[in-house]
């Protein structure tokens, strides 16, 4: 025997209420939470020495990635109460949330941490300038929430990066927006300009520390 | 309170091995750091750590080095006796609040970016591995100043650590709790957790209502609020929310220097 309206059974109830279930949790995270930055650009690409203010102490020069977006971040930070960071992995690496490069603090043109915040201005188009500093050599470092970052050295490694903003709040409402892509020939040129030495590339590491 | 993990106690040896070479020098003044393949547990989860090789000459010109070696560890470390470390080094251990896994990331998102140098480490823990933070703290090198700064469960759990590291006669450098957070404070605790620390820096988030978000959730868990004051050495109100873990590590001390300047000293 078979049921004419098999969808009024009991399973596919359970089914559907599932649905409609994840679908409203969605939705509502979505009304409570911050909406995901999705116009990010990427500005320009350089090598900076003598990096002061936050980001200073590192030993090596850094590259710095400028970025716009139409969102201003400072706000977005206060008045949704929920963190912005950006996450930086190489762009063929097979699990990206568990593989990540140094830095995630998105700074404005002072230098200052957006969740400082204390002004910000948008340019004539109505884009805000942000800054994000890399190591050019990175370590392998473990965190204890279960991020895994992995040895990485921008002059021997020659993928692409790719930048994802993410973030949230403590209750509910958390926001992650698509991959950015960052072309390797923008970092090459940028370690060209400084003078860096430029090493054949390796096969990917994954070792821990 | 932290029991000792399996394996901990060749991992302070092999670190410890480590350092003496590190400081020691090697051939024409390099010195060459092997550790060997291990696995551990951070909390909760095992974990395979490779083995890697780091030079000590090579970090000096180029930041760092920390090549992958598959090719084992060339000391015998089970003979060795412990060794100290050098005076000025200093871990900062975080220990990140509830929310911060999932949601907010404030914690570890912050340390991502908090310098490293030569003679200044950093770790990460969660709320709910004290067991984890303990054992890591006892493993280090006599002599390591460590600082350990907690935000709201993980204030909680930071003083717990700190209350013991007292008891067995091995205080902090210094214990920061970030509008810490947790039911069952007591006089008698905040005594054991001032015993614990040489410097006990209290912050108290006095910003938004009671309504709002993160104030909401850290007054249903027990936000300490007031309780600490006169047992943490320096007790201060930030007028901002709970959830801003960043902003107030950068408050004001009576000595005009932020906390995050205090934590990242030599």
């Amino acid at each position: 025997m078979t049921l004419k309206r098999p969808w009024t059974t009991l399973p596919w109830l359970a089914v559907r209420l599932a649905i409609v279930s994840l679908l409203g949790c969605t939705a509502i995270s979505d009304l409570l939470g911050p909406p995901p930055v999705r116009d990010a650009r990427v500005e320009a690409v350089s090598v900076e020495r003598n990096v002061s203010g936050w980001v200073s102490e590192r030993p090596m020069p850094l590259l710095r990635i400028v970025l716009s977006t139409g969102h201003d971040l400072i706000s977005y930070d206060r008045d949704h109460g929920s963190s912005i960071h950006v996450s930086a992995h190489p762009c063929d690496t097979t699990t990206p949330d568990l593989q990540r490069l140094s830095g995630s603090t998105l700074l404005t043109r002072d230098a200052e941490p957006v969740w400082i915040g204390r002004s910000t201005t948008s340019d004539a188009a109505g884009r805000y300038v942000y800054h994000l500093y890399l190591d050019i050599p990175s370590r392998a470092y473990r965190s204890g929430n279960g991020d895994v970052f992995i040895d990485h050295d921008y002059r021997r490694d020659h993928s692409d990066i790719c930048l994802t903003f993410s973030g949230g709040q403590m209750l509910v409402g958390t926001h992650h927006s698509r991959d950015f892509r960052i072309s390797y020939a923008l970092i090459a040129d940028a370690l060209a300009r400084a003078g860096l030495p430029h090493a054949a590339p390796r096969a990917p590491l994954t070792s821990g520390s | 309170m932290a029991g000792r993990q399996p394996g901990r106690d060749d991992y302070t040896r092999w670190v410890g091995e480590g350092w003496r070479q590190a400081t020691q020098g090697g051939e024409n003044g390099t010195a060459i750091v092997q550790v060997r393949a291990y696995t551990r547990t951070r909390n909760g989860r095992r974990e395979q750590v490779d083995s890697y090789t780091q030079t000590r000459k090579a970090a000096l010109q180029d930041g760092y080095v920390a090549a992958p070696s598959r090719a084992g560890m060339s000391m015998n470390p089970a003979d060795l006796p412990p060794i100290a470390a050098p005076p000025d080094r200093v871990v900062v251990v975080f220990i990140s609040g509830a929310a911060d896994v999932k949601k907010s990331r404030r914690v570890a998102e912050y340390v991502q970016d908090f310098p490293v140098t030569d003679w200044r480490s950093r770790e990460t823990f969660t709320w709910d591995d004290a067991a984890g933070a303990e054992a890591f703290i006892r493993s280090q090198p006599p002599g390591t100043r460590i600082r350990l700064v907690g935000h709201s469960y993980g204030g909680d759990t930071a003083a717990q650590i700190a209350a013991d590291m007292g008891a067995a006669g091995s205080p902090l450098d210094m214990l920061v709790t970030i509008d810490p957070v947790g039911h069952g404070t007591s006089a008698n605790f905040f005594e054991r957790v001032h015993q614990g620390a040489r410097r006990w820096i209290n912050v108290n988030a006095t910003g938004g209502s009671s309504s709002e978000r993160s104030n909401l959730i850290a007054g249903l868990g027990g936000s300490w609020d007031y309780a600490p004051m006169g047992y943490a050495d320096e007790f201060i109100n930030v007028p901002e929310t709970h959830i801003e873990f960043g902003r107030m590590m950068e408050a004001e001390l009576a000595n005009g220097r932020s906390i995050r300047l205090e934590t990242l000293a030599r």
